[in-house]
């Protein structure tokens, strides 16, 4: 019954925290696909970017063609030169080496293999979900609304090989 | 023609680009502005950061701000803003004072291009017409309060107005602006960016303007040679490159040619300014952090100069400055800032019949800035400066200095301490405190040492002496501020105090007391201190109702009696309101400023100065605009709807003009 009560109490946390299977928004979009141009190596030329979800879990989906739409439609603004490329994230060492990850919505069981993945091939993940990035599973976390706030963690960007500029790091938040 | 100019790309040679430059950083503020929804600033602290984030009281004019002020020059934009005031010495001259202080040519603020110091160095003076800057090529002008010499340097004492201009490489401004007006106003500027290989760009602005010189109050036989007309031309080239390896360079070229007519206490001046700039600078990342290194050379030349009391005169001044900086994150919560700069100014005059006064200055700066939590910041930095006066030629006629006289030194350490807490989501309180030290001008230590028979009752006439003891003065700032965001109108709200002393000042050789001495040596006499509040609301939107006021309370105690005591207006208040729809916009400026005291002048020879009141003012300025077609703008605009008189001898005339803006 405790178990039983416990477990209850975890997934009502879980539900209510911020980011936490909330859907991504444009404006998230476009501040994590800015951040792109801050690193101290981007990728040159046209490179894939890689829309990575979870398809058993359905906000997860719906998040990473939402994602996938605005780029298409170049609504989020980004640069010509990142193409999206939806990625299960099951399959992600079966695809080739992505540079730069945007985690859909919903994928927080996931966090620890996109680790992974992320530090053997130096990607930057992105996140609208700002536990991915406090608990240094991601490199940058973003948030929108009210006020763009950009998060990186410096334990997962030391970890992948991700530098940014300095004038960038002072003007956003470091953990 | 368009776009395309052989001469600037044989200008630039040195641009060699390579593919690899494509994502070369550099503090681009159009890209740090995308990212985060609002304005960054470099002017605070030395370090980039969002303007929400500074712990430095400032105020931010946006390029859409000028687009809905109406206003044609910079002066006129500042003195719609809380705790700024003018002070008109012609209808194209105008001095500017934050937080209390100010009089005709003693400027205590630091004025900047893109970093560039504008100050005319030699008179310690912001010539405000003689910037090379045209109001379309600007993005953002950042105005902090309060003493910043640990930051700028000596003079920096009541505040900093940095002018930032577009980018030449991700900005590009392609537009010509004609304007007509009354008071026979010709105006006409352009300016046209060309990129270079996607990653360097070049813009080449111009500009000329021509009015009637109006408004002298008392013009009679004896000082009508000193209303001439204003004219003002000007050229600047602004080239950037991204290079490969994260760095940037730039070159900054300007010159400007302008004739005005302004006051100084008792006295009309009637001047030929012709100002020549360049500037290089480079930025780059490194193991140790971002380095920046900038180099210019500013040349003043007066060609002529005339002065009711000294008659003509040559005036040239140069200043060579170099400054060096390295910027670093140390962890995820310190940034650190170390900086060097060296200048050497040298100015000549033919008042001083052929001498040269120098002043060599090296300086070293430490920043530190620490976030204690999201919430909570705090800066700190200190600067050092050593100032070492000369003199070579011949001195002034019955000059009782020597030339050894001018053979010392003067030191200063300067600080600044600031907090920010954003106390929750709407609110944010911010603290400073300030120590500034204030050099005297060269001017000042020995330029305008002068023989004047036509004050003197005696045949041995009256000796204005400058005087090389001069010593430096200094200015503790103190300040508080709290924004809060009102949800329920959109609208953000700031209450701001501050508190100043100013320990000593220069003793102004007036003549305002009319006494008839043999003669007159400037000496350093006790200081003042001023104490405000500002309140300040405003809306902003593109579209839509757009609205805002402030009002300042400012008092000055002046410790000694120059003939002006205390003479400042104790109350402002600023409003505005706009609406802007479907490519319409109008809005309406409106001002009121207390009386304060001030200087009549009484033309003739010599002319005779008294204090006066000004009288208690109110400005209105509207204007429309008309977005005709995505390349056209149509703007009639009306400043000082009724006359009024910030100075005695200069009334602001009504003024009316047609604006056209052609975008390419």
């Amino acid at each position: 019954m405790l178990r039983a009560l416990a477990v209850g109490m975890l997934l009502l946390i879980l539900a209510i925290l911020p980011g936490s299977g909330r859907a991504t928004t444009l404006n998230e979009l476009q501040v994590g696909i800015r951040v792109v141009d801050f690193m101290s190596k981007p990728p040159h030329g046209k490179s894939p970017l890689a829309l990575i979800y979870d398809p058993q879990v359905k906000v997860s989906v719906d998040d990473a063609l939402s994602l996938s739409n605005w780029l298409s439609s170049n609504s989020a603004a980004s640069k010509d030169e990142l193409v999206p490329v939806l990625v299960d994230v099951r399959q992600l060492d079966e695809n080739p080496t992505f540079q730069i990850g945007f985690i859909a919505a919903g994928m927080e069981r996931h966090y620890g293999r996109i680790f992974d993945y992320a530090r053997r091939n130096q990607t930057l993940t992105i996140s609208a979900d700002l536990s991915c990035v406090r608990a240094g599973k991601c490199t940058v976390g973003v948030v929108g609304t009210p006020r763009v706030e950009v998060v990186i963690s410096q334990q997962a960007a030391l970890s992948c090989g991700i530098e940014f500029s300095e004038a960038f790091r002072m003007m956003v938040t470091e953990n | 023609m368009r776009r395309t100019s052989l001469l600037l790309l044989v200008a630039l040679p040195w641009l060699r680009l390579s593919a690899d430059a494509a994502w070369a950083q550099g503090l681009d503020y159009g890209q740090y502005e995308a990212l985060f929804g609002e304005p960054v600033t470099s002017s605070a602290t030395g370090k980039p950061e969002r303007v929400s984030d500074t712990p430095i009281l400032m105020e931010l004019i946006t390029a859409e701000d000028i687009k809905r002020s109406g206003a044609r020059d910079i002066p006129s934009l500042l003195g719609r803003l809380a705790g700024i005031d003018v002070v008109h010495g012609s209808s194209g001259m105008a001095d500017l004072g934050i937080g209390g202080y100010i009089r005709p040519l003693t400027s205590r603020i630091m004025v900047l291009i893109n970093g560039r110091q504008v100050y005319y160095d030699g008179f310690g003076e912001v010539l405000w017409p003689t910037l090379a800057v045209e109001m379309a090529e600007i993005r953002q002008i950042e105005v902090i309060k309060g003493s910043q010499s640990a930051l700028y340097g000596f003079n920096a004492v009541d505040g900093v107005v940095n002018i930032v201009t577009f980018d030449p490489i991700a900005d590009p401004v392609n537009s010509l602006t004609a304007r007509l007006g009354n008071q026979a106003r010709r105006d006409l500027t352009a300016s046209v960016t060309q990129p270079l290989g996607g990653e360097a760009g070049v813009r080449l602005t111009a500009g000329t303007d021509h009015a009637q010189d109006t408004g002298m109050v008392t013009k009679t036989s004896t000082n009508t040679a000193y209303a001439k007309d204003p004219n003002r031309r000007s050229v600047s080239l602004d080239a950037a490159a991204n290079l490969p390896g994260d760095g940037r360079a730039r070159l900054e070229a300007s010159h400007t040619d302008v004739s005005a007519r302004t006051i100084a206490s008792n006295t009309f001046f009637d001047a030929r300014v012709v100002t020549d700039s360049i500037k290089g600078s480079y930025s780059t990342e490194s193991a140790i952090g971002r380095l920046d290194g900038t180099v210019y050379y500013t040349v003043v030349d007066m060609p002529w100069v005339e002065a009711q009391p000294v008659g003509s005169s040559h005036n040239s001044d140069g200043a060579l400055v170099g400054q060096l900086s390295d910027l670093l994150k140390v962890g995820t919560d310190d940034s650190l800032r170390f900086g060097l700069e060296a200048r050497r100014n040298a100015m000549t005059s033919a008042v001083l019949q052929g001498g040269t006064v120098t002043g060599d200055l090296s300086a070293a700066s430490a920043m530190w800035d620490h976030q204690w939590s999201p919430r909570f910041s705090m800066v700190n930095s200190a600067r050092y400066d050593y100032f070492k006066l000369g003199r070579s030629g011949v001195g002034a006629r019955q000059d009782i200095f020597s030339n050894d006289a001018f053979d010392r030194s003067l030191e200063g350490v300067s600080a600044n301490s600031a907090l920010i807490g954003k106390v929750t989501a709407d609110d944010s309180v911010r603290l400073s405190f300030a120590r500034g030290v204030k050099l005297p001008s060269l001017a000042n230590f020995g330029i305008l040492q002068h023989y004047l028979p036509q004050y003197s009752g005696s045949p041995n006439g009256l000796n204005y002496y400058e005087n090389p003891d001069l010593a430096t003065s200094v200015v503790y700032d103190y300040r508080i501020g709290w924004d809060h965001h009102i949800d329920a109108v959109d609208a953000t709200a700031r209450v701001a105090a501050f508190h100043d002393i100013t320990t000593k000042s220069i003793g102004t050789a007036n003549l305002v007391t009319g006494k008839r001495v043999t003669a007159i040596l400037e000496t350093m006499v006790p200081g003042w201190v001023s104490n405000g509040v500002e309140l300040d609301l405003r809306h902003k939107v593109r579209d839509g109702w757009t609205w805002g006021g402030n009002y300042t309370f400012d008092r000055l105690h002046e410790h000694s009696d120059g003939g002006l005591r205390d003479a400042f207006p104790e109350h402002k208040i600023n409003l505005n309101v706009g609406y802007a729809l479907n490519g319409w916009d109008a809005d309406l400026y409106g001002s009121y400023v207390s009386a304060t005291k001030g200087v009549v002048i009484t033309p003739g020879t010599p002319p005779t100065a008294a204090v006066g009141w000004v009288k208690s003012h109110y400005i209105l300025s509207p204007h429309i605009g008309w977005q005709a077609r995505d390349n056209l703008r149509v703007e009639l605009a009306a400043e000082n709807l009724w006359p009024y008189q910030d100075s005695l001898p200069q009334r602001m005339e009504t003024s009316y003009y047609l604006s056209v803006t052609v975008s390419y």
